[in-house]
């Protein structure tokens, strides 16, 4: 990853989740994707990806969400997203509709327990 | 090679870096062991390391001090190995009777060296021997060797003889401790090595300085049965003693009396540098002017002196209310503790220093750089990671008015606390010197003067530069300083050479000559010190050329600049030498404009978000509009990257603007517009048009064009 995100994976519970800080854009996406589908195997239920702490996302970060959610898809894994309601990446979700093909939830206590 | 003893370089004058840290590892040794067999492998360990040899050896004087017997051989397999090669004792004779470095190379077949036909046996093909001297006493000879042929530099030499210095004088206070073992019963030698453990015992240093030395007086007190104990350290003057620390009936004296060095029992420690020691103070010649001594409270006393790299740092003594005689091992055991307290004093003063540099450095250097419309600055000072060599790395941002910035970057010559101090005071002239108006040149002569004024020792080197935002000209001027970069969309970096000067306090009549260059919109101003770009062992051409690629693959924003070069020329921070380093970026605005010329690379994303962004919240628009319409042009921005085929060098343009309330910004590039190409394009446009008022795309011959509008403020 480049400098302009910081990943923080953790797997300390039943779901593993990943926590993406900073900004997500073209030039950063490829990682990310790579970065989210490592965290997770077959093992387990799906993956949250908390966007809580995310002050940028463009379309290239909304194609990546989109993608991981189709190859978890295929092996049978559910993607969850976690953004601040009302906040600017809330807003950018909202307007390429995200949520009709991936479960958007305003906390990560939420999004986990939906995996269990 | 067998230099004369007259044309030796002085060692303690000229220590390299390396030099020291290996004595200070020699020194460790040294106060690590006892054991006369532990000391000699550890040290000829360590001296392996340092001289970069394949073998030493070390031999010892017997007993009459007639002959020299191997004693201990590292880097061989066998004895008949040893004998015939690094310990071999003829040539241990000619360095003793020399009684200086003897070095012989290229041994094969050689009978030429006066040492017979003793070739090839240990296989080794170059010797070097220096002799082991105590107070002008031989005590052994200290022999290196080497497998490859290796002709032993002066400097070579110099390192071993420092190193030869410090191992006699360990190996023969071992030897003494050794003789005295053997002299002793068990009972007591048991006790004597429990006390020594007591006073080495490794955990101790881990305390702080203060405990360290409380607990080294307690337990030499504890051990020698003292009453008292006291460590003196020698003031700045060198003339007088002043107490550090105090246990016993010493505290009770308070720590404001002094000793003058040469009198008295103290300073007559000081000034001989040798254990005094005297049975009774009611009947010695020694005049005493001690308060607690002179009370005579005390009646024995036993002195050694503190020592580092040869300096006299201070007197560590001890003294009993009953007479007592002290026993030539007490002195052994006290030195002992003596040392350890040198070194710690030492290591502790080092660190103060460095501190107190560092402090002075960071409360100098502006913690913020003052915010210029039209312009985007960073600066960054990264102290070096080695103790001591902070301070003296500036950098500075002048406000000028009329739509011009100064811009300031220099580098005081040598390091610690004088040298940041000098360079808060130059910092301070040149800002002053700036504001009162005038170009770069007249600044430059002005400043000049004042250093010259300062004295002999101030000398620095810097650049100092103005930009005019009216119509993007630099003119600048450099007094001996490495060249400022200047980056461009279009062209990648360049050093700004042509302006030419001497650095200030060298009193010669040259004048500064400035120079003038563009700075056009878009295109960033790299100011550092030497320390980004010099590099032991390193090419001065080499770091140069990785300082301009660093620069090149840099996104087009000051911050990243910064980061990006510092992480890719230090690793992060820099280790001999502290830098500083000023970027500057003309964001092509002075009143309601934003131009930028951007590479076309998905890493100019982030530089244009942040651009646009500081421009946006200087043209008053609220956090909502940022978001909504950087995250609109970075999507115009992202199509532009993607329509520019072929090689890296092709550029787009991002032109905005307000008026009216209402913002709006162009994209423009000279690809073809391509149509929506699956859901993600169509994504992109659905954030553009979602985010703004107005979305037009002009696609032609020429490029594609596209103009998002949006005004500014609350929304329903």
């Amino acid at each position: 990853m480049s400098g302009l995100a910081a990943l923080e994976v953790d797997h300390s519970g039943e779901v593993p989740v990943v926590r993406v800080s900073g900004e997500v854009d073209a030039s950063n996406a490829d990682d990310l994707r790579d970065a989210l589908l490592r965290a997770v195997s077959n093992q387990h239920r799906g993956l949250v990806v908390d966007l809580s702490e995310t002050s940028y996302l463009d379309s290239a970060g909304i194609q990546l969400l989109f993608d991981v959610a189709e190859r978890l898809r295929v092996r049978q894994l559910e993607l969850r997203v976690v953004a601040l309601p009302e906040s600017f990446v809330a807003d950018v979700l909202r307007v390429t509709r995200l949520e009709q093909r991936v479960g958007v939830d305003s906390r990560l206590g939420e999004a986990v327990n939906a995996l269990r | 090679m067998n230099l004369p003893p007259g044309n030796r370089p002085d060692a303690a004058s000229r220590e390299p870096p390396l030099l020291a840290e290996g004595l200070q590892s020699v020194t460790e040794a040294a106060l690590a062991h006892l054991d006369l067999d532990d000391l000699l492998s550890a040290l000829l360990e360590r001296i392996r390391g340092i001289m970069s040899v394949d073998a030493a050896a070390i031999l010892l004087t017997d007993e009459d001090g007639e002959a020299l017997v191997p004693r201990a051989v590292r880097g061989v397999d066998t004895i008949e190995e040893a004998l015939g090669g690094v310990a071999r004792i003829e040539f241990a004779r000619q360095v003793a009777t020399t009684g200086g470095a003897v070095g012989i190379e290229g041994l094969r077949g050689s009978s030429s060296d006066g040492l017979g036909t003793w070739v090839g046996e240990g296989g080794i093909r170059s010797l070097c021997g220096v002799p082991l001297v105590v107070e002008g006493r031989l005590v052994g000879v200290l022999q290196v060797a080497t497998v490859a042929r290796r002709e032993f530099s002066a400097e070579d030499t110099l390192v071993l003889e420092a190193l030869a210095e410090r191992a006699a004088v360990a190996i023969d206070r071992a030897r003494l401790h050794e003789s005295e073992h053997a002299a002793r019963s068990a009972a007591e030698m048991a006790l004597q090595l429990e006390n020594l453990q007591e006073v080495t015992e490794s955990s101790l240093a881990y305390l702080d300085i203060d405990d360290l030395l409380g607990a080294l007086l307690e337990r030499i007190t504890g051990i020698l049965s003292a009453d008292t104990a006291a460590i003196l350290l020698t003031e700045e003057d060198g003339e007088t003693l002043a107490p550090r620390a105090l246990r016993g009936l010493d505290e009770e004296l308070g720590e404001d009396f002094r000793v003058p060095v040469g009198i008295g029992f103290s300073g007559r420690v000081a000034a001989t540098r040798g254990a005094v020691a005297i049975e009774d103070l009611d009947r010695t010649p020694i005049e005493v002017t001690n308060p607690l001594l002179l009370e005579r409270r005390v009646r024995s006393v036993l002195g050694v002196p503190m020592v580092v790299e040869g300096r006299l740092i201070g007197v560590l003594y001890v003294g009993t209310a009953l007479p007592r005689r002290f026993s030539a091992s007490d002195a052994y055991l006290l030195q002992l503790v003596a040392d350890r307290a040198a070194l710690a004093i030492e290591r502790d003063r080092l660190g103060e220093q460095d501190r107190i540099a560092r402090t002075l450095q960071r409360s100098i250097l502006p913690t913020e750089v003052p915010k210029i419309p039209g312009v985007a600055i960073a600066a960054r000072y990264l102290p070096a990671a080695t103790q001591a060599a902070v301070g003296g790395d500036w950098y500075d941002v002048i406000p000028l008015g009329d739509g011009k910035v100064g811009f300031a970057i220099g580098d005081v010559v040598g390091r610690g606390v004088q040298a940041a101090a000098l360079m808060g005071q130059l910092r301070t002239a040149l800002h002053a010197y700036a504001i009162e108006g005038g170009a770069p040149a007249d600044i430059a002569a002005r400043l000049a003067r004042f250093t010259e004024s300062l004295g002999e020792d101030a000398m620095a080197t810097f650049v100092y530069a103005i930009l005019d935002l009216d119509n993007g000209l630099l003119e600048f001027v450099n007094g001996g300083h490495p060249s400022p970069l200047l980056i461009s969309p279009d062209s990648g970096p360049r050093h700004l050479d042509g302006a030419s000067g001497p650095p200030l306090g060298v009193r010669i009549e040259v004048p500064f000559e400035p120079a003038e260059t563009a700075l056009p919109p878009g295109s960033m101003l790299f100011l550092y010190t030497d320390g980004l770009v010099e590099r032991r062992g390193e090419r001065l051409d080499d770091r140069d050329a990785a300082l301009t690629s660093a620069a090149a693959a840099a996104p087009f924003d000051v911050d990243l600049l910064c980061d990006a070069v510092s992480d890719e020329m230090l690793e992060g921070a820099p280790t001999g030498d502290d830098v500083a380093l000023l970027a500057v970026q003309n964001l092509g605005y002075h009143q309601d404009r934003l131009e930028l010329t951007v590479p076309a690379r998905v890493r100019e994303l982030a530089a244009v978000r942040r651009s646009l962004r500081r421009w946006l919240l200087a043209a008053g628009a609220t956090e909502d509009d940022v978001s909504a319409i950087v995250l609109a042009c970075n999507e115009a921005c992202a199509n532009a990257i993607e329509h520019a085929y072929g090689p890296g060098d092709a550029t787009f343009e991002l032109h905005a603007g307000h008026r009216d309330g209402v913002v709006s910004v162009t994209v423009s590039d000279s690809g073809s517009w391509r149509a929506s190409r699956g859901e993600n394009r169509g994504r992109g446009m659905l954030l553009m048009r979602a985010f703004t008022d107005d979305l037009e795309i002009r696609s032609g011959e020429t490029g594609t064009t596209v103009t998002i509008r949006r005004g500014l403020g609350e929304r329903p």
